[in-house]
């Protein structure tokens, strides 16, 4: 990759033109005649020196001749650093792919407008500056390929679309099978997973030529305030409880609007304290399960997409969590269920193995089974427990409860995790950054079930699976109370873990369905149906038919209302997606990926310009100048001889 | 075509015999100038002067005498208008000559015969020295048609040889003139300015009308840049290479130098200095360096 490489090599044969400079100077080279000259007496030593320093500057002449001639020639064939890969950039009539981040996380709006704005805006000027037809190509998210630039007429960014990584990444490698030297352009502001997506579709093999450029619009100081985890109570004291997040560094005033079907309820101003989540409860006159509403907080945030919250009122059925181990290990994991779930909503239990009864077992939603004395018998009670509802076990048992397929492995040297994926419904959102934090020393094999995440070894340290209609099994390689085996309750991994744990728990016993989110592609649980499921918005008018599709997308939130044919109707909510409304933002990984440059907009206009690097390609013509000036003060001038008489 | 424009030196050149050529000039020039040469020049009454004691009676004008009582010579012009010396250059550098052009020295015995010939026509007494170093031959002044018999002789007989004394001959020579009279020097006057100058002014001492002819090749006005030059010295011998450029700013300057330092001298001594180039037509050269002195 090193060295020098030239755009039109072929110039370089203009280098040749150099050696002509002596052979026309050898031409004209004058003969020497012999003269018997009837005085010398005007020629004196000077002339003898005179002779000497022309026959120099005639060299010099030569010599600055041939340089210039050369550096010349040397200048266009366009010399570069191949270890530079933005060099591509140069090329007018390179094929440039530009994709422009369509999430709703580019519309927050600053004083200098929305990133998706700034994104097109960049796109248009980069478009002006290569006319040249298909240079430019950019990515269009619902037919997910490059197709060539068109201009936008009023300068407005389109509306918001769902990022589709895994189609990106084939338009990717659909072109860079054409073009293997292709540049691709990608222009986001890297909120959320966009940055560890892109790391892992830049480290395969395929981008070993291609350049690809990641131009980031990232909000400076960014903040945004969003209503989140509403949970509703239908019982006697009816109520709706949301976390308001804010996240910006001071406080901030607004109105909450709380709509329950289409009655508004009167607003209520609030102010949330700087960089902290506010719990609000709302008391209602009344709210029946199955209702639909809306929460919206205005506050004037820059982010305001996700500024109404939609819900559907649920019944309500509290957990009960069971936590089975030594009390003087296990509080930790109490610790961290109860910080996930302040409000109370969950009960959360402790008891030892000689304090189990099937009664205890049967009422709990959720059991975790933690190493220690008894551990290997909890677990043969637990599953020996035959319960009408839905239960989900969570076995987080060390070396002592192996049994048959599974073996005990201990390691020196400290095993990380890694999650199996960042965009399914468990891990989505997941601060994954924090899983290499974790340090297993011992570990159980054989796991079965769906692997959810991985040691670092490649083996499962996550697994789930269906036992039965009405049981999950989430079961742990390695214990998550305090221990030897692992350090997993001491990581900011754990807190964040056992909340995904137990919401899918719950999601498993709950009866109503997980919002969908809009704009994402949702599985169709009527697939394949004898009769077609409508979708209806919340004015009634149907918006699609569940049959055949095996995915379907709603495209705006909202409370819409499934009628299946064989069961009886009800309501489920669509969402904006979460994940977008957190104002992280981490910038993509260049590190061991040479042909991966991260470019402000600023710089890349540079490039796109011919502007970047100007003093380093004008010193070359800085040198051709002093050389063409020497040239012209090395030239002999006309002679001075006075003019001798004439007759 | 009139004679004047075919006697260029090309042209006469092949003419071996110096008479003829002489002659033919001579002839051309006159056709040339319309003019004849016999008109204004005899021997008539001047003035009367008191008698000297010691002078000759011949001398006395007797008739005066008889009529004044006071014995007065009569005054006539000289029977011969002046002595003309005519100093011919013969040394090596006079050699020179370009191309098929004649040699300075070819031009300036071609021209000195001529000069000869005109003189003595005009009656009046021509001397002759060829010089290089010291006078190598002289030729005492005489007004008779044997004297240019006798100068063409000599002057065919000079060959070119020895370096350059210009200056202390012309001095030299000075020192042997007794009367007021004429004196052309054909020369390329390589030498020194200061030695040049010195003679020149000597013999404008001795009362003489002093016509300078510097006969230059046209070699010797401009190099060719073009080309890089060996030149050898013909009187030293000495050698020296030049690209062409330094040759033409050299000789160039050096030249100009030279020709203005005598210049300048000429001009303050009222002397007439003509430049002739070889490849010029010797009647038009003639009649200019003649018409010059015309018109003082």
């Amino acid at each position: 990759m090193g060295g020098i490489g030239f755009t039109a090599p072929a110039l370089l044969w203009g280098m040749a033109a150099a050696l002509a400079v002596p052979l026309i100077h050898l031409l004209k080279r004058p003969k020497t005649v012999r003269l018997t000259f009837s005085t010398l007496r005007f020629f004196d030593e000077s002339s003898v020196t005179a002779r000497r320093s022309r026959k120099l500057r005639k060299l010099l002449l030569l010599i600055t001749r041939m340089l210039c001639i050369a550096l010349i020639a040397l200048i266009f064939s366009g010399p570069y650093n191949r270890s530079d890969p933005l060099r591509l950039l140069h090329d007018p009539v390179h094929p440039v792919y530009v994709a422009i981040d369509p999430t709703p996380s580019m519309t927050y709006r600053d004083k200098n407008g929305s990133p998706a704005e700034r994104a097109h805006s960049l796109l248009d000027s980069l478009a002006v500056l290569r006319p040249h037809p298909g240079s430019i190509s950019v990515y269009a998210t619902q037919s997910c390929s490059f197709t060539a630039v068109q201009l936008s007429d009023d300068g407005t960014a389109p509306p918001v679309e769902l990022f589709d990584a895994a189609a990106f990444a084939n338009a990717c490698r659909e072109t860079v099978h054409r073009t293997p030297d292709a540049v691709f352009i990608f222009m986001s502001d890297f909120q959320g997973a966009i940055a560890s997506t892109l790391d892992s579709l830049l480290s395969g093999p395929l981008f070993e030529k291609a350049l690809f450029i990641s131009v980031s619009f990232t909000p400076h100081k960014p903040w945004n305030v969003y209503p989140t985890e509403i949970r509703t109570s239908t019982g006697a004291v009816p109520g709706i409880k949301v976390r308001l997040v804010n996240t910006a560094p001071r406080a901030v005033s607004g109105k909450l609007q709380v709509t329950i079907n289409t009655l508004r309820m009167v607003p209520r101003s609030c102010t949330l304290a700087p960089e902290a989540d506010t719990v609000l409860d709302i008391a209602v006159q009344s709210l029946a399960p199955a209702e639909g509403g809306s929460i919206r907080f205005d506050c004037g945030d820059p982010l305001p997409f996700d500024d109404t919250r939609y819900f559907v009122a649920e019944e309500d059925i509290p957990s009960s969590i069971l936590i089975i181990g030594d009390p003087a290990a296990t509080w930790p994991v109490a610790a961290a269920i109860t910080a996930n779930e302040p409000s109370g909503h969950r009960s959360v239990a402790r008891c030892t193995y000689e304090q189990l009864s099937i009664k205890t077992l049967s009422a709990a939603d959720v059991i975790i089974i933690c190493s220690g004395d008894g551990a290997r018998q909890s677990r043969e009670l637990v599953g020996s427990i035959v319960r009408p509802e839905k239960q989900t076990v969570i076995d987080a048992c060390d070396s002592t409860c192996c049994s048959g397929n599974e073996h005990w492995r201990s390691t020196k040297k400290p095993l990380s995790l890694t999650l199996a994926d960042t965009v399914s419904d468990f891990w989505r959102g997941f601060p994954s950054l924090h899983a290499a934090d974790v340090h297993i020393y011992g570990y159980r094999t054989g796991l079965t079930g769906m692997p959810l995440a991985y040691l670092s070894n490649g083996l499962p340290f996550i697994t789930l699976q269906k036992v039965s209609e009405n049981r999950l099994s989430i079961t742990l390689a390695s214990p998550a109370d305090i221990n030897s085996a692992d350090n997993l309750c001491e990581t900011a991994f754990f807190v964040p873990l056992l909340d995904r744990l137990i919401r899918h728990a719950e999601r498993f016993r709950a009866r109503t369905r997980p919002p969908w989110i809009a704009g994402h592609p949702e599985k169709n649980p009527y697939l394949g149906a004898h009769t077609a499921v409508p979708v209806l918005n919340a004015e009634g008018k149907q918006l699609l038919l569940l049959q055949y599709q095996p995915f379907f997308t709603i495209d705006n939130p909202g409370v819409y209302r499934v009628i299946p044919a064989d069961a009886a109707p009800y309501p489920t909510v669509t969402i904006v997606d979460p994940a977008e409304s957190r104002t992280v933002y981490h910038a993509p990984q260049t590190v061991g990926l040479p042909m991966h440059t991260v470019l402000t907009a600023e710089e890349l206009s540079a490039h796109f310009s011919g502007r970047q690097g100007m003093p380093w390609r004008i010193i070359p013509w800085i040198v051709v100048g002093i050389l063409l000036i020497l040239e012209l003060l090395l030239r002999e001038r006309p002679a001075s001889i006075p003019k001798q008489p004439v007759a | 075509m009139t004679t004047t424009t075919i006697l260029t030196p090309e042209h006469i050149a092949p003419i071996r015999t110096l008479s003829l050529r002489a002659r033919l000039i001579v002839e051309g020039m006159i056709a040339g100038m319309h003019k004849s040469p016999y008109h204004g020049f005899s021997a008539e009454f001047s003035e009367y002067r008191a008698y000297r004691s010691g002078e000759s009676t011949r001398m006395i004008d007797w008739r005066k005498y008889a009529k004044s009582d006071r014995p007065v010579v009569r005054l006539f012009e000289d029977e011969t208008n002046c002595q003309a010396h005519i100093l011919i250059d013969k040394s090596a550098s006079m050699g020179f000559a370009s191309g098929k052009l004649m040699s300075k020295f070819e031009y300036a015995r071609t021209l000195a015969a001529s000069i000869a010939w005109i003189l003595i026509r005009q009656r009046d007494a021509v001397a002759l020295a060829a010089f290089d170093e010291e006078v190598v031959t002289y030729l005492p002044p005489r007004s008779t048609n044997t004297q240019l018999k006798t100068i063409i002789s000599s002057l065919d007989a000079l060959v070119c040889s020895a370096p350059t004394r210009c200056g202390r001959t012309i001095d030299r020579l000075a020192r042997g003139l007794k009367k007021r009279g004429m004196t052309i020097i054909l020369s390329d006057f390589f030498d020194e300015p200061h030695d040049i100058i010195n003679g020149l002014r000597h013999l404008r001492y001795k009362r003489q009308d002093v016509l300078c002819i510097w006969l230059l090749d046209p070699q010797e006005l401009s190099f060719s840049e073009k080309r890089s030059w060996l030149l050898r010295d013909s009187e030293t011998g000495r050698t020296i290479t030049l690209d062409g450029r330094t040759a033409a700013e050299g000789l160039g300057h050096g030249l100009h130098l030279h020709r203005e330092r005598l210049l300048g001298a000429c001009s303050e001594l009222k002397i007439d200095f003509c430049t002739i180039r070889t490849d010029e037509p010797f009647v038009p050269a003639l009649m200019r360096v003649l018409s010059s002195r015309g018109r003082r």
